[in-house]
C-alpha cells in the first residue's frame, strides 16, 4: 500500500463503508418488492417525509455539488436567484398539476401519455425521448463522478467512471424503486451533514463571513452583481428551471409513489425546504471557492478542491460521499425511469398481451444495465466528454420541459388537446431545443425558450385542426 | 458589495415558504369542509383515492374505495397479482 497516504486510505474506507450500505438497502428492498407497481412506484404507499426525501435528493444532482458552485464561481451569486423558481415549481405541481395527474395512477409517464392520448405511438414515442435525454443526462453525472475521484483518490477517471457505473446499476436492478427511495432518504441526510458542517469549516478558513465577501469580490468583480449573465439568459435559464421542475419524469412519478394528496402536499414542502437550504449552503462554499481558488481550470473542480484541500479529512470525506450521494441518487431515479421506459412503454408495449410478468421483469432488469452502460461506454469511447456539468443538466432539462409540460399540463387541463396535438408538441419541443442549441444563440437566450413555444403552439394547432379526442381518454382527467 | 443580491434570495425563499405553508393550511381546512363523498369535486381538492387507478398485472387493484374526509380515501392496498409474479419480483 505504499505510496497511498493516511488521508487517501480514510476516504477509501468511508466510501467502501457507504457503497456497502448503500448495496445492503438494495438487497433489503428486493425482500419488500412483490409487483411491478413495487418496483416503478414503490407501492404508490410512500409518505411525506419518505415522498419528500426522495424527491429531493433526485432533485439535488451534480447539478447543484459539482455544477451550481462550477457556474458560480464563472459568473457571481446572480445565479442563485434561479433557485427561487424551484419552489415555485414544485408549488405548481402540488396545487395545479397532481390533483388531476394522479386520477389515473400510472406506473410511468409515457403510459399517462397512452392513456391521456389514446395512442401507444404516443407512449412509445415519449419512451424513445426519455431514454436518448436521459444517457446524455447520465453521461454528466459520471463525468462528475471521474473530477471526484481524480481529485479524492488520484485515480483515473476511466476506472472511476466504470466503479461509479457498475454500483449504481448493481442494487437500482436489485432493488428497483423501494431501494432508490431508501436510498435516497440515506443519500440526503449525508448530504446534509457534510454541507453543515464543510460551512462553517469553510468560512473560517477564509476568515469569517465579511473577509468571505470581500475576498470573493476581490477575486471575481461580478460575483456580487448582476452582470454575470445577461437578464434574457438569467430570465430563460430560470425558466428552464421551472418548467424542468414540473415535466421531467423522474419527478412526475413520484406523485404516483405518494399515496394520497396530501401527503403530496407535505411532501413537497418538505422538498422545497431541502432542496433550498442544501442549494443555499452550496451556494455559500461556492463563495469560498471563489475565495480561496479564484482560478481553476474549471469551475467544476471547484467543490472536490474544497473538500480535499481546506477541510479536515474526516468531514472532507462526508463532503465527498455527499457528492457522490447526490449522483447517485439522481442517476438511479433516471435508471428506474430509462428501464421501464424500455421494459413497459417500448417492450410491453408493443408486445401487447402476449408478454408475460415475468419476462417484463427480465426485460426491465436487462434495460437498466443496457441504459447505464451506454453513458460511461461512449464517455470511455470519447464522446460526450464536456468541460461544465450544469451545462449539460440544464439542456436535459430544456429537453424534458419542452417535450412534456405542454403535453402533461395542458393535457389534464383542455380536453380539446389530441393525440396528434401532443406528438407534434413532443417532437417539436424535441427539434426546437435542439436546433437552438445548435443553431441558435444558447448563450444569449436558453434553447428552452424556443422549444417550449414551439411545442406549446403546435399543441394548440394541431388540435384544434384534428378531430376531438373521445371522451374515455379525456373523462377521467377533467371533471 | 450590493447587499440584495445576496440577502434578497433568502428573504424570498422565506416568503415563498410562508406563502406556500398558508396555501397547504386553507386547503385542507377546505378538504375538511368539503364533502369528502366520493365525487369528482372532491377527488380534484385532496382525494386521488377517489378515482380507481388502472393497476398492472390485472390484479393489484383495490385502492379505489372512498374514506373518510379530509383525504377522501383508505389507502385499501392489496398485493394483487398472481402468485408468480409476486414470487417473481421477490427474487425468488
Amino acid at each position: 500500500m505504499s505510496g497511498i497516504d493516511t488521508s487517501t486510505l480514510l476516504r477509501i474506507a468511508i466510501f467502501v463503508v457507504y457503497f456497502g450500505a448503500v448495496f445492503a438497502i438494495g438487497l433489503y428492498s428486493l425482500k419488500r418488492t412483490r409487483s411491478q407497481e413495487d418496483y416503478w412506484i414503490a407501492g404508490g404507499r410512500l409518505g411525506w417525509f419518505a415522498g419528500g426525501a426522495t424527491s429531493a435528493a433526485t432533485h439535488t444532482s451534480a447539478g447543484t455539488f459539482i455544477g451550481t458552485i462550477g457556474i458560480i464561481h464563472t459568473v457571481g451569486w446572480s445565479f442563485a436567484w434561479l433557485i427561487l423558481t424551484i419552489p415555485l415549481a414544485y408549488w405548481f405541481l402540488a396545487a395545479v398539476l397532481a390533483p388531476r395527474f394522479t386520477r389515473v395512477r400510472k406506473l410511468t409517464l409515457p403510459a399517462f401519455l397512452e392513456q391521456r392520448y389514446y395512442s401507444k405511438n404516443v407512449r412509445a414515442l415519449a419512451a424513445v425521448i426519455i431514454l436518448v435525454a436521459t444517457v446524455v443526462y447520465i453521461q454528466a453525472q459520471i463525468v462528475a463522478a471521474g473530477v471526484v475521484a481524480q481529485v479524492a483518490f488520484g485515480i483515473s477517471a476511466e476506472h472511476a467512471m466504470i466503479g461509479f457505473t457498475v454500483i449504481l446499476i448493481a442494487y437500482t436492478v436489485v432493488g428497483g424503486m423501494i431501494a432508490v427511495v431508501y436510498t435516497d432518504v440515506a443519500q440526503l441526510v449525508i448530504m446534509a451533514v457534510g454541507t453543515v458542517f464543510a460551512v462553517p469549516l469553510a468560512i473560517s478558513q477564509v476568515g469569517g463571513v465579511d473577509a468571505l465577501f470581500s475576498l470573493a469580490a476581490a477575486a471575481n468583480p461580478t460575483t456580487f452583481t448582476w452582470g454575470g449573465l445577461s437578464t434574457a439568459l438569467l430570465l430563460t435559464m430560470a425558466l428552464s428551471f421551472f418548467l424542468g421542475s414540473v415535466a421531467t419524469p423522474e419527478r412526475l412519478i413520484r406523485l404516483y409513489a405518494m399515496k394520497d394528496m396530501r401527503t403530496i402536499r407535505r411532501g413537497i414542502l418538505f422538498a422545497i425546504v431541502a432542496i433550498c437550504v442544501l442549494n443555499f449552503l452550496v451556494m455559500t462554499l461556492a463563495l469560498a471557492s471563489i475565495a480561496m481558488f479564484p482560478r481553476l481550470p474549471t469551475g467544476d473542480m471547484a467543490m472536490p478542491q474544497l473538500a480535499v484541500s481546506v477541510l479536515p479529512t474526516v468531514i472532507g470525506s462526508v463532503m465527498l460521499a455527499a457528492i457522490t450521494s447526490a449522483m447517485m441518487s439522481t442517476v438511479d431515479s433516471l435508471l428506474i425511469v430509462a428501464g421501464s421506459a424500455l421494459a413497459v412503454d417500448i417492450y410491453q408495449n408493443l408486445g401487447g398481451d402476449r408478454v408475460g410478468d415475468r419476462t417484463i421483469a427480465w426485460v426491465s432488469r436487462l434495460g437498466i444495465v443496457v441504459v447505464g452502460s451506454v453513458p460511461v461506454l461512449l464517455l470511455l469511447a470519447g464522446v460526450g466528454r464536456t468541460s461544465l456539468v450544469q451545462i449539460i443538466v440544464l439542456l436535459f432539462t430544456a429537453l424534458m420541459a419542452s417535450c412534456f409540460f405542454a403535453p402533461v399540463v395542458i393535457g389534464v387541463y383542455w380536453k380539446r388537446a389530441t393525440r396528434e396535438g401532443a406528438v407534434a408538441a413532443m417532437i417539436g419541443g424535441l427539434v426546437g431545443t435542439l436546433g437552438w442549441q445548435v443553431w441558435g444563440s444558447p448563450g444569449t437566450i436558453h434553447p428552452v425558450l424556443p422549444g417550449f413555444l414551439i411545442s406549446v403552439a403546435l399543441l394548440v394547432g394541431v388540435s384544434l385542426a384534428t378531430p376531438r379526442p373521445p371522451d374515455s381518454a379525456v373523462n377521467p382527467f377533467l371533471p | 458589495m450590493d447587499q440584495f443580491i445576496y440577502w434578497g434570495v433568502f428573504a424570498a425563499f422565506g416568503i415563498i415558504v410562508v406563502l406556500y405553508w398558508l396555501w397547504m393550511v386553507v386547503t385542507e381546512r377546505g378538504d375538511r369542509a368539503g364533502p369528502g363523498d366520493g365525487s369528482p369535486a372532491a377527488a380534484e381538492t385532496g382525494g386521488l383515492h377517489l378515482i380507481s387507478r388502472s393497476q398492472p398485472d390485472g390484479g393489484a387493484g383495490g385502492r379505489g374505495d372512498p374514506g373518510p374526509p379530509p383525504d377522501g380515501g383508505g389507502s385499501g392496498a392489496s398485493p394483487g397479482g398472481d402468485e408468480s409474479t409476486r414470487t417473481f419480483w421477490k427474487g425468488k
